[in-house]
């Protein structure tokens, strides 16, 4: 059994006017929502008159895992506490998708490595932050990473390894020894 | 002795080989064995008594014993694949250094093929392949670098331990031909290499 919470959100971009006309518009994940609002996903909610668009991109699970909880406690020892949100395709209003909504700020800032995303670091909501808070207590032991190898001693015994001649009246069924002295 | 004989003879040699150990022989390859005539060098002898030994069995008990030796219930008595010999496990580092050089030679697996490549038997058949002039000609492993990587390494412990298996008796006749051919067969290119290093 899982351990691990869910949390529906919803995601809010925003776009800007480009700066010259080469540039295009870009979205950028701009606030977070609970509960999400009755639109469909990449729905145009606002233009202002400087021509800033806000978007509904649609809605996303946050999931807190339980290895992750130490590092959901460093997140809330910051001010504020955050949400790191990456969207891909965000130069495309018509393609864009919500790629990883984390309240985990080591998976967060990985994720500006890679060129194909836009993150953004958005303020934790209050209620997302009492919740995270109680998810993180549950958890205060840091779950130590054990990689599973085979020892060396478990290499080298002989009699983990299969042997090369099966020896005889091995099998099941007792159909050895018929017919033979 | 001309090469070609050498090399005929060679050929037979493993295609005896291949053609023993990918399945078990009908009446009429168990009578034609049981007609084979043999020297006195080691090889002959071994020779001579498989030939003895298949005049001693039948169809149904050397199916039984192969079923035996190399299917058997969970496994064989033998597991007859190089990975398995050289490292201990089935499918392992082997299978993969000879499914490329499979791949050199332009060898591909038939459809429904699901047996690991690295078998004793199909090794056989492409030492045969060699010794009849069929491979060796394009990019890939001579026959030489072919039997070193590949048979080599364990072929003499698998017809040590087929002799020895539990189930075998006409297969142990066919272990002691294997065994001895194997110890020419590692001399020959051993003097081969030797030449070459000379030249």
């Amino acid at each position: 059994m899982s351990l691990a919470r869910t949390i529906p959100l919803a995601v809010l971009a925003r776009s800007f006017p480009p700066p010259t006309r080469w540039a295009g518009r870009v979205l950028h994940p701009s606030s977070l929502m609970m509960p999400p609002p009755p639109l469909g996903p990449r729905s145009r909610m606002a233009t202002t008159q400087d021509g800033v668009e806000t978007w509904f991109i649609g809605p996303a699970t946050l999931v807190l895992h339980p290895g992750d909880a130490a590092n959901m406690r460093q997140n809330l020892a910051m001010a504020p506490p955050r949400i790191w949100v990456s969207l891909a395709n965000a130069d495309d209003p018509a393609r864009v998708a919500i790629h990883t909504v984390t309240a985990d700020p080591f998976e967060g800032e990985a994720m500006a490595t890679d060129p194909d995303l836009t993150v953004a670091a958005l303020p934790m909501p209050p209620d997302l932050r009492e919740h995270i808070a109680a998810f993180a207590a549950l958890f205060p032991e840091e779950e130590r990473f054990r990689k599973k190898r085979r020892s060396s001693i478990e290499a080298e015994d002989p009699g983990l390894i299969a042997p090369r001649i099966l020896p005889g009246g091995y099998r099941p069924g007792g159909r050895r020894g018929e017919g033979q002295p | 002795m001309p090469s070609d004989e050498v090399d005929r003879n060679r050929a037979e040699n493993w295609d005896v080989l291949a053609l023993l150990l990918s399945g078990a022989p009908s009446d009429q390859t168990l009578g034609l064995l049981a007609e084979v005539a043999g020297d006195e060098t080691a090889l002959g002898r071994a020779w001579r008594g498989l030939a003895q030994a298949a005049g001693d069995t039948d169809a149904a008990s050397a199916a039984r014993e192969f079923f035996d030796l190399f299917i058997g219930v969970g496994r064989g008595e033998l597991l007859p694949y190089a990975s398995f010999y050289i490292t201990g496990f089935l499918n392992e580092r082997p299978l993969a250094e000879l499914r490329g050089d499979l791949a050199r030679l332009g060898i591909a697996r038939q459809s429904g093929d699901h047996d690991p490549e690295d078998r004793i038997a199909l090794l056989c058949a492409i030492m045969a392949a060699y010794a009849r002039g069929d491979l060796g000609h394009g990019p890939g492993p001579s026959q030489g670098e072919f039997f070193a990587r590949h048979l080599a390494p364990w072929a003499a412990a698998f017809f040590e331990d087929l002799a020895n298996a539990p189930a075998a008796r006409f297969y142990a006749a066919l272990a002691r031909v294997g065994r001895e051919f194997i110890a020419i067969e590692t001399q020959g290119f051993a003097l081969a290499a030797q030449e070459r290093a000379i030249a």
